[in-house]
């Protein structure tokens, strides 16, 4: 029985190591390919580099004259920084109201801030971009880092909104009996219980953040306030030729703070999730 | 009961919000184009009046926008120096990046009226000149700009309605990439460079049986096809008509059956997997030795590999006598019909394209240039590769009087129409000539559909 069990669980793992690397395979082919001379990625695909060459992150690092990818990164670490402490404040003080606090037509506002998550982000783009522009906000890092303060994530209201209204409600009323007004009952009871899912908010926010694409684009002109997303697009033309030795070797480079922040953080995701308001 | 009155209220909110958001969206991009519109009006009197009395002092800010590559941002932003270096009072803001998201952003900016005043378009010039966004440049012709020396398809390919909208930033034209590598290994001699279809077809066979694993040449599919109508003086679709009959289809598609049963061109197997990034190609990754290819990816597909690939025109036609290979444009510059500077976007635009110092920096990244002065100072200057374009370029525009023949309308649709009529041929689920009856016919409904909106 015991031995049978073993077996098993070779098996099983045989398998899942398996998947695993199956899923690997891209990201092991991006490294490979970050120190293949430009000529050689896609002539000869295999995953073990026939020639090993450290060009492709010098000629990646140095983009284009005047600015290099640290700037990017640089960029994007103060985007990304601002919109996850912003988010984590202000997103949590909106759940709060909404989870614990009587006011008029809560109802309607909370389904209000429910429909900003399910309206197509196209839908607002030029509105959005026209007012922006008249604020003469076009080409800073206003636009992505501002509304942030404003709580208008409401993914991460919502989320919040589930975690606070399992906190058992006798601890508020407990912290009355002490003396608690309604901000000292954030800041000393309910902030403190929310910790898996205030890291969760903070590790969502930045990736997404970081990854983000389109509006990042959209705001901002010059390359000298470009952030990673966009400096990779740097190198590629669809129509012309692309340094994908270069995308590559900076693509390397922008998943080790990701990848960094994941693998310490991975515990409390898994955390914040299963406490948190997404289940079935 | 009071969830009906949520659900209600829900309904009325949702609606009340699309509404709001749609009505918004229009108000605000009215009214802010009428807005800087007469910002405009109300700026350029006040910069001409200052400029007058202060003998222009004044530094004009112009704003530059393309796509590209790390190549291309670098040779422009070169030129861009070398522009602000002999016109002081004019500063370039340049606003640069890939491909992705950038005509998303575009339109976004046109939106809310804050588009750049240079614009480099790709074959969509068309889609924003009914926009109405794109400044006609007529006015500047033979004062800022000069086009005496632009080769009269190339300023066609930017002419709607009669107007000049852009001005050409290179020219490329069909050609037929050779392996010399593979012809070097399995002994069969190079074609000379009026080589015929006869030749062609001679010679594929022996490629694919002297080579291990790789065919002789890839399907030129529907870009050849256009050459080929060219060869025999027909041409796909211009102003409204369609200069072809199925025949030439099924003509087409025939010599093509005839060259894989020959074993000279690829197998459908390998054929359908044909990618068009340079780097995944067929030539590239060894699995044909012959590929049609634009002439301005000429370096992207050597660069791809350590085999010697050499630039050759389309196999003639032997009847005719004619290679059927015309120029095309690949990029524009434009102007923004709200810019305030138009003059100074003109006089941009003209250095970029005539200016022989601007022109050699740039070479061959967006294509030959379309001057055939620059052309021919470029030659020297250039290396192999781009010698061999700008050789071939001058070939084509000496010798083939085919014209400039602009995507169908509905373009995607009958691409695909196109590639599908190929595959049913591939995989023997029609007769050629059932298969281009059936192209032809859908074609035509197409064309129909896409004209008639």
């Amino acid at each position: 029985m015991n031995h049978r069990l073993s077996y098993s669980k070779v098996v099983t793992h045989g398998f899942i190591i398996t998947l695993g690397v199956l899923m690997l395979y891209p990201v092991l082919w991006m490294v490979s390919s970050s120190i293949k001379p430009e000529n050689l990625i896609f002539s000869s695909p295999g995953l073990w580099p026939k020639e090993i060459t450290f060009n492709n992150y010098i000629n990646g690092w140095n983009v284009v004259r005047d600015v290099s990818f640290g700037l990017f990164f640089k960029n994007s670490f103060i985007i990304s920084v601002i919109s996850v402490v912003a988010n984590l404040i202000t997103c949590s003080m909106a759940a709060y109201a909404f989870a614990r606090l009587k006011f008029p037509l809560k109802k309607l506002w909370f389904a209000c801030m429910l429909m900003t998550i399910m309206l197509p982000a196209h839908a607002t783009l030029i509105p959005q971009y026209t007012i922006f522009h008249n604020l003469g906000w076009i080409n800073t890092i206003l636009p992505l880092t501002v509304p942030k303060l404003l709580a208008t994530d409401g993914f991460f209201i919502f989320l919040m909104v589930q975690f606070f209204r399992g906190i058992p409600r006798e601890l508020d009323e407990s912290a009355i009996m002490d003396g608690c007004g309604v901000v000292k009952i954030y800041t000393r009871i309910i902030i403190p219980l929310a910790v898996p899912v205030l890291i969760t908010t903070a590790i969502f926010t930045f990736i997404w953040t970081w990854d983000d694409f389109f509006s990042q684009i959209l705001y901002l002109n010059t390359v000298d306030k470009f952030t990673v997303p966009l400096g990779l697009r740097l190198f590629l033309d669809s129509q012309g030729e692309s340094s994908w030795g270069a995308v590559f070797a900076m693509s390397v480079l922008s998943m080790l703070p990701i990848t960094l922040i994941f693998f310490t953080f991975q515990r409390y995701i898994v955390e914040g999730i299963a406490t948190s308001g997404i289940k079935g | 009961m009071k969830k009906i009155f949520y659900i209600c209220l829900l309904a009325i909110m949702s609606f009340l919000i699309v509404s709001g958001c749609s009505s918004n969206s229009s108000g605000d991009g009215g009214n802010e184009s009428k807005d800087s519109a007469s910002e405009s009006l109300g700026d350029s009197s006040q910069d001409e009046s200052s400029e007058q009395s202060e003998e222009s002092d004044d530094v004009i800010e112009l704003r530059v926008a393309w796509w590209g590559g790390q190549e291309r941002h670098d040779r422009t932003l070169k030129v861009i120096d070398l522009f602000e270096e002999k016109y002081p009072n004019i500063k370039i803001v340049a606003e640069y990046s890939g491909f992705d998201g950038y005509f998303d952003k575009l339109t976004t900016q046109f939106a809310a009226g804050n588009a750049p005043d240079v614009i480099q378009y790709g074959g969509n010039l068309n889609d924003y000149v009914l926009k109405d966004v794109v400044l006609p440049l007529d006015e500047f012709v033979g004062n800022q700009i000069d086009i005496s020396k632009h080769s009269e398809s190339m300023l066609d390919a930017a002419t709607f309605d009669g107007k000049l909208y852009g001005l050409t930033l290179g020219t490329t034209a069909w050609g037929v990439l050779v392996n010399k590598t593979a012809f070097d290994k399995t002994g069969v001699s190079l074609p000379s460079k009026d080589w015929t279809w006869e030749d062609f077809r001679d010679l594929t066979p022996k490629l694919s049986e002297g080579l291990d694993g790789t065919y002789g040449t890839a399907d030129f599919e529907e870009d050849g096809f256009g050459v080929f109508l060219a060869q025999r003086d027909k041409f796909s679709y211009l102003d409204g008509e369609i200069g072809f009959e199925a025949t030439d289809v099924a003509d087409w598609f025939q010599l093509w059956k005839d060259l894989r049963e020959s074993g000279g061109a690829a197998v459908p197997e390998i054929q359908v997997s044909a990618s068009q990034t340079p780097e995944q190609s067929l030539i590239v990754q060894g699995d044909v030795a012959i590929e049609s290819v634009a002439s301005n990816q000429y370096g992207a597909y050597s660069n791809a590999t350590k085999d010697e690939f050499l630039l050759y025109p389309y196999p003639y036609d032997s009847e005719t006598g004619k290679n059927g290979v015309s120029l095309r444009p690949s990029q524009f510059f434009a102007g923004n019909k709200m810019t305030e500077h138009p003059e100074e976007v003109a006089k941009f635009i003209d250095f970029f394209v005539n200016d022989l110092e601007a022109t050699e920096i740039l070479g061959n990244d967006r294509g030959a240039p379309v001057n055939s002065d620059v052309r021919v100072n470029l030659i020297d200057k250039a290396d192999e590769i781009d010698q061999a374009i700008f050789e071939y370029i001058d070939l084509v525009s000496e010798t083939s009087d085919a014209p400039y023949i602009p995507n169908y309308p509905g373009y995607n649709e009958n691409t695909q129409l196109f590639k599908e009529t190929a595959e049913k041929i591939y995989f023997d689920q029609s007769s050629v000539e059932d298969a281009a009856n059936n192209y032809y016919d859908k074609l035509i409904d197409n064309i129909k559909k896409y004209t008639e909106e």
